[in-house]
């Protein structure tokens, strides 16, 4: 068999073409850090890598989410609080204005003390969140989520519920409504909210018939352990939710560090491995250049005169 | 002496004839396609014919050059060819498939990012359904995702052509070679073998050999004068390229199954089944693929607007209006008739909302006005200026010249999706119906309500109240005027406005409901839930994101499997090749050593004529 000159020239090319081929996909690999540049490098790993940015992309979505809802669900607690600090003092008042010793003049002051306290409860129940969509108001943001009718009434004017968050396809409500909070009290009267109890006291307080304003100031003082069950309530619900979302959210942050250490092993790169293979590409590279030479100068052309 | 003389001088030749072959040799060491020549040395014929006063036959006879050889081996050229024909089919169909890997986008600029973005920004408005800021960052999701699929498909759609005009440039190629292939046939067929001229076409007739053999494979039978028999595959029952009767043409064309081969295209159509072999089988599998995926983003641009537009028209937008459809599914493409004269240009916009036909839309120039006319042909319109049908606007610029058509085919699927031209209000996160219970309720019975465009059991009304009135009997009324409007059983859905409602649960005697229509600026974000509630949502291929992963996985490893399948065929073809490369190829050491040997019997025969000169001046001496 003979060597064919112009072969053995190409193949001698072709290895070195391919070894320079292999040199920059190893140093594309690792100017990336990526063992994966194309889908094709390695089709299942790519579609894993796809898989697991998705997931990457959902969990922060939901982290931000979670954020939003927390601070408003924070937002309501902090209302709630006032709200009990509240309804605890109006307790206080009741009492001292069922107490016998307590004459007209400070019934006065005590029913002009309820009027305000009235009135502060309103504005806790037309708080609004940072963004200014009332927090008591259901599915309806507009503010206020409470006003007066034309007989004076406290009136809900919301609908529906909070906006839920929708956690492994839980809906968590990122608030409560406001009849959650201040309404559903029953009272020996029948049923009865918040605000009407107030004003209810303000009545009582007001009455100068000493067994009908006792009758009513029993009234209103069931109510208002009521409200302060309710409040209280609606306050530990809260609580619960928020802790849900904590632990949620410890949950996400503990799953992207799962989620990023699966990307590193699925697309990473081993540097150490990488960088020696490029060091003994470029060593075999450079002694086939050397061979080459070698061997094209041998011609027995030389010899011919 | 005479005869020295003779041997001399017929040695002389013969090496003259065997160094020039040498030359020849080494001056086409680096031509492709060129076979080493060999000469072939014979002892010359006797002299003479036995005449009484000439010598024996059978003493001298000097050298004759016999022939000028070509060292080829037809079955180890054959599998050079063939290897070679393989490697070219996975080369390119690497490169079309790598193209297309392209086009479907990775990264920042993928379909799968865009969508991912789109239902995460869909998850920001839900924890916020009043925000502006989310609102709009939501709408410029859809509107990417939109034209991501739009760019995709445009891509596809160039790839697909490129790669049919590529098809067309090789089926071409293909047809000039046979019919050169025919051309170098009939010259063989009148030259005598063992010459020159012989040799040269023979050299040019493997070497079209070659190149055939790299865009589909043949089989290649020869006849006694060096002229071939040409078939398409690999048995000797394939169809016939080129033969004694000159060479068949070839051409590709589209089939619903993806574009297939047709043989004599011009005279008797017949459709051949394409070897795999050959880039022109490369292109057409590329080809097939480049078809799969356009139908398969197609299917997901249809299936994700589809699934959009029918979620955000169950809601209701932050106007307080019912939702409707967020993206527009179809666009018109323009394609100038291949005979047109003129210089005119179609300026096309579609009206938002507008129902474009399917069947498409003509343009002509007839009798000095355009016509439009629908596709169908149900309506026409015609006019000089700006035409207007369906809501499609047709404004045509430019010079026309009379008979010019143009036509406008309907695009839908990735091609046609665009976002309608609609303010950030448009999104309908809340449900259309919001429920809540009375907080006195003592049963646990909860109101679901769901839209149901066709239920009308109830007058239309912005809210109702539903009291149980009775053991499993709940009472709808008018909440502002206290009238009762219907009373149903509880359990299971019963229909009410545009809506079905279901009580389930144990309600109590007295527990009351209200199911009133979401207020303008609802932050209700029932409606956004479902939407992204879609993302999980199985369809034929999975869930859409899954559908796409899958399409882009299908290419991947189709490339992935051709790049290993290529770097298999590249070792065999280079194999056979040197194979083949070893018999015909010309080694530039042994051609040296060739020459230095023939360069000695030269000056050796040279020499034998020096001696029988001198032999012949001693003679003459001697006689004078």
């Amino acid at each position: 068999m003979q060597v064919n000159t112009r072969a053995a020239y190409d193949a001698a090319t072709a290895r070195m073409a391919d070894l320079s081929t292999q040199l920059d996909t190893v140093q594309a690999q690792i100017a990336s850090g990526k063992r994966i540049t194309s889908a094709s490098d390695d089709p299942i790993a790519a579609a894993h890598v796809t898989r697991i940015n998705r997931a990457l992309l959902v969990d922060t979505a939901t982290g931000r989410a979670i954020g939003a809802a927390s601070s408003r669900l924070a937002s309501t607690d902090t209302v709630l609080e006032g709200v009990g600090n509240l309804l605890a003092r109006v307790r206080e008042i009741a009492l001292s204005g069922a107490n016998a010793t307590a004459n007209a003049a400070d019934r006065t002051t005590m029913a002009s003390e309820v009027a305000q306290l009235g009135a502060q409860l309103l504005g806790f129940a037309n708080r609004t969140d940072s963004d200014g969509g009332a927090l008591f108001g259901g599915a309806v943001r507009t503010p206020p989520a409470y006003a007066p009718d034309a007989t004076g009434a406290i009136i809900w004017q919301g609908a529906g519920s909070a906006p839920a968050l929708v956690l492994d396809r839980n809906a968590v409500a990122t608030g409560v409504d406001g009849p959650s909070v201040f309404a559903g009290l029953t009272t020996p009267a029948g049923p009865t909210d918040a605000f009407k109890l107030l004003a209810d006291l303000q009545t009582a307080l007001g009455q100068s018939d000493k067994v009908l304003r006792a009758a009513a100031m029993a009234d209103v003082q069931t109510g208002i352990d009521a409200a302060i069950d309710t409040s209280a309530n609606s306050r530990a619900s809260i609580g619960a939710r928020m802790a849900r979302l904590d632990s949620e959210s410890a949950r996400i942050d503990t799953a992207k560090l799962q989620l990023n250490k699966d990307l590193e092993g699925a697309e990473g790169l081993d540097m150490a491995a990488a960088i020696a293979r490029l060091q003994r590409l470029s060593t075999v590279l450079s002694a086939t250049q050397q061979s080459f030479v070698k061997v094209a100068s041998l011609s027995l052309w030389d010899v011919v005169r | 002496m005479t005869d020295l003389l003779a041997l001399g001088a017929s040695g002389v030749r013969a090496y003259q004839t065997a160094l020039s072959i040498v030359g020849d040799n080494v001056a086409n060491a680096d031509t492709p396609g060129y076979v080493r020549r060999a000469v072939t040395l014979e002892t010359g014929p006797g002299a003479g014919a036995g005449e009484p006063l000439s010598r024996s036959v059978t003493a001298s006879s000097g050298v004759i050059t016999r022939a000028i050889t070509r060292a080829f081996d037809t079955l180890k050229a054959e599998a050079a060819r063939n290897a070679a024909g393989d490697l070219a089919r996975l080369t390119t169909r690497a490169d079309w498939l790598t193209q297309l890997q392209t086009a479907l986008g990775s990264g920042d600029a993928s379909l799968t990012t865009r969508i991912a973005s789109f239902f995460d920004a869909t998850s920001d408005l839900a924890v916020d359904p009043t925000s502006n800021t989310a609102r709009a960052v939501l709408l410029d999701r859809a509107d990417q995702t939109a034209s991501q699929f739009r760019s995709t498909a445009q891509d596809l759609d160039s790839l697909h052509d490129n790669l049919a005009r590529a098809t067309d440039a090789a089926t071409t190629q293909v047809n000039q070679i046979t019919a050169g292939l025919d051309a170098v046939n009939i010259q063989l067929r009148r030259t005598q073998s063992g010459g020159s001229a012989a040799n040269g076409l023979l050299d040019t007739r493997d070497q079209l050999l070659t190149k055939l053999a790299a865009l589909v494979r043949i089989a290649v039978t020869p006849t006694e004068s060096g002229a071939v028999e040409v078939r398409l595959g690999d048995a000797g029952n394939g169809s016939l390229l080129v033969g004694s009767g000159g060479a068949r043409r070839i051409a590709a064309a589209d089939s619903p199954s993806g574009p297939v081969l047709i043989l004599d295209p011009t005279h008797n159509p017949v459709s051949v089944r394409l070897p795999a072999s050959g880039s022109l089988s490369g292109l057409i599998e590329a080809q097939r693929r480049t078809t799969d995926a356009q139908s398969a983003i197609d299917a997901l641009a249809t299936r994700f607007a589809a699934a959009v537009n029918t979620q955000n028209s169950a809601g209701v937008d932050a106007t307080g209006l019912d939702g409707g459809a967020l993206f527009a599914t179809r666009t018109l493409g323009v394609s100038a008739g291949r005979a047109n004269g003129g210089a005119a240009v179609l300026g096309v916009s579609i009206a938002d909302g507008q129902p474009v036909d399917a069947s498409g839309y003509t343009m002509t120039f007839l009798g000095g006005q355009w016509t439009l006319a629908r596709g169908d042909a149900t309506a026409t319109i015609a006019g000089p200026g700006p035409l207007t049908l369906d809501g499609v606007t047709i404004s045509p610029s430019g010079t026309p010249q009379e008979g010019d058509g143009y036509a406008l085919a309907a695009r839908d699927g990735a091609a046609g999706l665009s976002l309608r031209p609609l303010n950030s209000s448009a999104i309908a996160a809340s449900d259309r119906w919001l429920t809540d219970a009375a907080a006195t309720n003592t049963g646990s019975a909860q109101l679901a309500a769901r839209v149901n465009l066709a239920s009308f059991a109830l007058p239309p009304l912005p809210a109702y109240r539903l009291t149980v009135s009775a053991p499993g009997l709940v009472d709808i009324s008018d909440p502002a005027t206290a009238t009762s409007l219907l009373t149903v059983a509880v359990g299971g859905w019963s229909a009410g406005a545009g809506f079905d409602f279901d009580l389930s649960g144990a309600p109590a005697v007295g527990d009351s409901f209200r199911i009133s229509r979401a207020p303008p600026a609802s932050s209700d974000n029932g409606n956004l839930r479902a939407l992204q509630a879609l993302r999980d949502a199985q369809g034929g291929t999975g869930t859409l994101e899954g559908g796409l992963d899958a399409t882009v996985a299908v290419v991947a490893s189709g490339l992935a499997e051709t790049n290993r399948l290529g770097d298999a065929a590249k070792a065999i073809a280079a194999d056979a090749a040197r194979a083949a490369d070893s018999v015909s190829g010309v080694d530039l050491d042994s051609e040296a050593a060739k020459l230095i040997q023939l360069q000695a019997a030269y000056k050796a025969s040279s020499q034998v004529i020096a001696a029988a000169r001198d032999l012949f001046d001693v003679l003459l001496q001697a006689a004078r």
